[in-house]
């Protein structure tokens, strides 16, 4: 008896994280996932019978004639997300890789400095910092402003509400993210093997494929998964930048649990975005262990 | 025949506030197929002067060249040198056979050909079964001589070598000397190898500079730099000395007569400024003064203040009678007893001419 | 000469990126900052100086009862989630007899790892599926749980960074547990619970998504009426709200990182 009391004891520490994450986290992911395969209440909320319908409704309607038919929209909007997600993630490795290099090659405190300062947009507003792209980019905004008086061009060039200002905002959120965790690894590399490379006949670009870049993997994709991830599930950026045209399933997700009132199928739309998650976790995690041994040191 | 490295008035200085001049001007010509070392403590730039060689920092000032080629803007890539470093970075995401070809790859080498090179490399160092394993599977004696491997694979003209056996333990350490002994040798490559360690440098070089605070103190053979340093530092630095004031007596031509605090006359090398009545440096080594009982005509008398035991020899810390200290060191009796005793009174036997003059 | 302090790690073009990269950063909030002070309408053409935007902007009753509750959200969310990660972080780093501890840690950066969205709607289902309903309550509920990693993480890297044998010291000269714990480990810990803190107050006060979903009416919060203002039609008002928020998340952010730093 005293010893199952000990052991609960021993857990003492852990258990409010546990139960408050176990109560108003897990059970709710698990309600969600029931939800999934119930039916819709037309006034909000389920109606308690078991039905695969708002899986079909991913990929299929029913026209006029009551007949099933192929119905590509939601496909189109999942694949605009991954699609936007992916080109998020490329465009911030494209810019954060020689950020992060750059900094971590400064001396110590400057590289500090250099951190915090892109830290501190990172700990602002996101709809504020989203809302200064709308400043830069709409017809009437800083850049056609400039580029009209300048003379470049006569009529305003449409940046706004395209599928580019989403990525543009996307890179603008979340490139932090990625800077980061390729900053860390960097950091960590030991310089006196770029000496080396470099006195083993590598030029400048060869030591950065042969070396840096092998030895920054774990932090490149980190980051990488870091950025894809919220990029997924992107809803300020779609909705203030794309303008509710391009929707995207963060939107698509929002919008049916308020004015669509299907929580089923929005429900099942969460369901297909944490699967998206889970699987580029584990993914991560089998790359991490696979290349563990090796890299950790 | 061009020398391997020729440096004229190489100098570095690092920006900053204060810059700091690690390198102040270093002149020296290495020859070809020589092992050479660059010996000071640390701080004094030896590795600045190594790292310019690579190619790893830009010259502030002054001339290098290599084989007769001016090599001061050449990249380290463009350079026919390599190193192999202190802490022997190893590309840890690559095997130890990777490693070893990775400059026969970079410098265009056929992948089979460069993976049979290095395996003759690994050959050589004896380590013929490690070529599949990462760097850190090894342990640092053996990673030690895959950097040496990796280094010599392209046949560089020129070897650098940081301190390679600094993170070595003394027994690792002493067999390591041989081996790169053996491989300057049987590779006949120029060896230009830094250290602090005046033992290492004594057992495996044809020259030494001796470096102190940016500049290079003196250039000779290991014999020469023990026995005629060039100045108090040197003779401090390597092996331990006994230093007194002596006074010029008188000066010559060719050298000059100094007057010892122990009442013998000295001939010497002339010393800059000498003239009758100035103080010179006058040194001598512990193992070349003896410890006796007689009274012998010339001995000096004294008492001994300590004794430290080292093994194979004993030092004996003496107060001269007629004031001041010397250091002797002597060999143990057979049966291990010490020569004396603290407190006892003994005599010094020194030499004439086992006292140095130094020159600054 | 031609390359007098070339650096061998340099590569060339990677310091304009970083120049580039930082303007991008950082010119849609000085835009932000700088038209707040706009005399006009437009917020994007510079009419002269004016300050009318801040006082429009604090007279506004909206604006007021949303930033009240804004701050009543966070501060409760950040004591509620600062406590429960530090009794986590405590309790994963220095008691042996938990097993199983990277289970433990994943369940605590779980709330990090989802989209937000997915919490969101999750946590919505939830509430009305139990039928809560306790106006800045459920916000406040949701809001603790997703602000525990973000004040676990700094607790935790603190807690690495600490030498244990300070504590075997107290220990030694016969200080008890909850001694040690009080004397030692909580006040050597303390610029890392500041720090993890001051994260989940602004993770709180910025957050939006889960705010939209979880609030029933009445309980608005301020990123809650900027996107309603944002959606109306953009007057310089945002702009003096956003420099206002923005300022405190700089000061906030500035401050925990030099509380970090010391010692």
């Amino acid at each position: 008896m005293t010893a199952v009391l000990d052991r609960l004891k021993a857990y003492a520490g852990v258990a409010p994280a546990t139960l408050v994450i176990g109560v108003f986290m897990i059970a709710p992911l698990m309600i969600i996932f029931a939800y999934s395969f119930l039916e819709p209440n037309p006034y909000g909320g389920v109606r308690p019978a078991f039905s695969t319908g708002a899986y079909t409704k991913l990929f299929y309607e029913r026209d006029l004639f009551d007949e099933m038919v192929f119905n590509a929209t939601y496909l189109k909007i999942t694949f605009r997300s991954l699609w936007i997600a992916a080109a998020s993630v490329a465009a911030c490795l494209l810019i954060g890789f020689p950020v992060a290099y750059y900094i971590a090659m400064q001396p110590p405190e400057r590289r500090n400095l250099l951190i915090l300062l892109i830290t501190i947009p990172f700990w602002t507003n996101l709809l504020i910092r989203t809302y200064c792209w709308i400043l830069v980019l709409r017809d009437t905004g800083l850049i056609n402003n400039a580029l009209i008086s300048a003379g470049l061009i006569d009529r305003p060039f449409t940046m706004l509400y395209t599928e580019g200002a989403i990525v543009l905002g996307l890179i603008y959120t979340y490139i932090p993210f990625m800077v980061l965790p390729i900053y860390a690894s960097l950091e960590r590399l030991d310089l006196r093997l770029i000496e080396a490379s470099r006195d083993l006949y590598a030029t400048k670009w060869g030591t950065l494929r042969q070396i840096v870049l092998p030895l920054a993997a774990p932090g490149i994709i980190a980051g990488s998964i870091l950025v894809f991830i919220p990029g997924l599930g992107a809803f300020i950026a779609p909705e203030l930048l794309g303008g509710g045209k391009n929707l995207m399933l963060g939107s698509l997700v929002q919008l049916q649990f308020s004015s669509a009132r299907n929580w089923p199928f929005g429900s099942a739309l969460a369901v297909v975005i944490m699967a998206v998650v889970m699987l580029t976790l584990m993914l991560y995690a089998r790359n991490a262990r696979r290349n563990g041994g090796g890299l950790q040191h | 025949m061009s020398a391997a490295i020729r440096a004229e008035r190489l100098r570095k200085v690092y920006p900053g506030s204060p810059p700091v001049a690690a390198l102040k001007s270093a002149s020296l010509e290495i020859a070809d197929n020589e092992f050479f070392t660059l010996l000071g403590p640390s701080g004094c730039g030896k590795t600045t002067l190594l790292r310019l060689v690579a190619g790893f920092e830009s010259i502030t000032g002054g001339t290098l060249h290599l084989f007769g080629e001016d090599i001061a803007h050449l990249p380290p890539e463009k350079r026919p040198v390599n190193t192999v470093f202190q802490h022997y970075s190893l590309f840890p995401h690559m095997t130890i056979l990777d490693n070893v070809a990775f400059g026969l790859r970079r410098l265009g080498k056929p992948r089979q050909e460069a993976a049979g090179k290095a395996q003759e490399m690994l050959d050589l160092v004896q380590l013929r079964d490690y070529g599949a394993r990462l760097p850190n599977q090894l342990s640092g004696g053996q990673q030690q001589r895959v950097a040496l491997a990796r280094a010599l694979a392209p046949r560089p003209r020129v070897l650098l070598l940081d301190e390679p056996l600094s993170a070595l333990d003394l027994k690792l350490r002493q067999s390591m000397r041989l081996e790169l002994k053996r491989l300057q040798r049987e590779t006949g490559i120029t060896f230009v190898f830094v250290t602090h360690d005046q033992d290492e440098a004594l057992a495996m070089s044809d020259r030494i500079a001796v470096m102190s605070a940016g500049e290079i103190q003196q250039i000779a053979t290991p014999g020469e730099i023990y026995e005629y340093p060039a100045n108090r530092f040197v003779a401090e630095f390597i092996g331990d000395a006994n230093f007194y004031q002596a006074r010029v007596e008188q000066v010559r031509d060719n050298g000059a007569t100094y007057l010892t605090p122990f009442g013998t006359r000295l001939a010497g090398p002339l010393v800059e400024g000498a003239e009758p009545g100035r103080s010179v440096t006058v040194f001598v080594r512990p193992e070349k003064v003896t410890l006796t009982a007689a009274a012998t005509e010339g001995n000096l008398p004294g008492r001994v203040r300590d004794v430290i035991y080292l093994g194979d020899t004993t030092d004996y810390r003496i107060t001269l009678e007629q004031g001041g200290d010397i250091t002797v060191r002597a060999e143990n009796h057979k049966d291990g007893r010490p020569l004396a005793n603290p407190g006892d009174d003994v005599f010094v036997e020194l030499d004439p001419s086992a006292l140095r003059v130094l020159k600054e | 000469m031609k390359q007098a302090t070339r650096d061998i790690r340099i590569l060339p073009g990677f310091n304009w990126v970083t120049l580039a990269f930082f303007l991008y950063l950082y010119l849609p909030l000085i835009i932000l900052v700088v038209f707040s002070f706009n005399a006009s309408r437009s917020a994007t053409v510079w009419e002269g100086f004016s300050v009318d935007w801040y006082f429009k902007a604090f007279a506004n009753d909206d604006i007021r009862r949303a930033a009240a509750n804004s701050l009543i959200i966070a501060t409760v969310s950040m004591v509620a989630s600062t406590c429960i990660a530090t009794m986590a972080a405590l309790a994963l780093a220095r008691n042996r007899r938990i097993r199983r501890k990277p289970v433990f840690s994943g369940l605590i950066m779980l709330p990090l790892m989802m989209p937000e969205i997915v919490t969101a709607v999750a946590t919505l289902t939830f509430f009305a599926a139990i039928g809560l309903s306790l106006g800045l309550g459920n916000i406040i509920i949701a809001h603790t749980v997703f602000c525990i990693p973000f004040a676990y993480l700094p607790i935790r890297a603190r807690l690495q960074g600490m030498d244990e044998s300070l504590e075997t010291a107290a220990q030694d000269l016969y200080a008890g547990r909850w001694d040690t714990l009080r004397l030692i480990t909580l006040p050597l810990l303390a610029p890392g619970i500041l720090s993890g803190a001051m994260l989940a107050f602004i993770i709180s006060i910025d957050d939006f998504i889960i705010t939209l979903m979880v609030a029933e009416a009445g309980s608005t919060t301020l990123p809650i009426y900027i996107y309603s203002l944002v959606r109306l039609g953009i007057t310089p008002e945002i702009n003096a709200v956003s420099t206002v928020l923005l300022i405190i998340s700089i000061l906030f952010v500035g401050l925990s990182y030099r509380i970090g730093k010391k010692r």
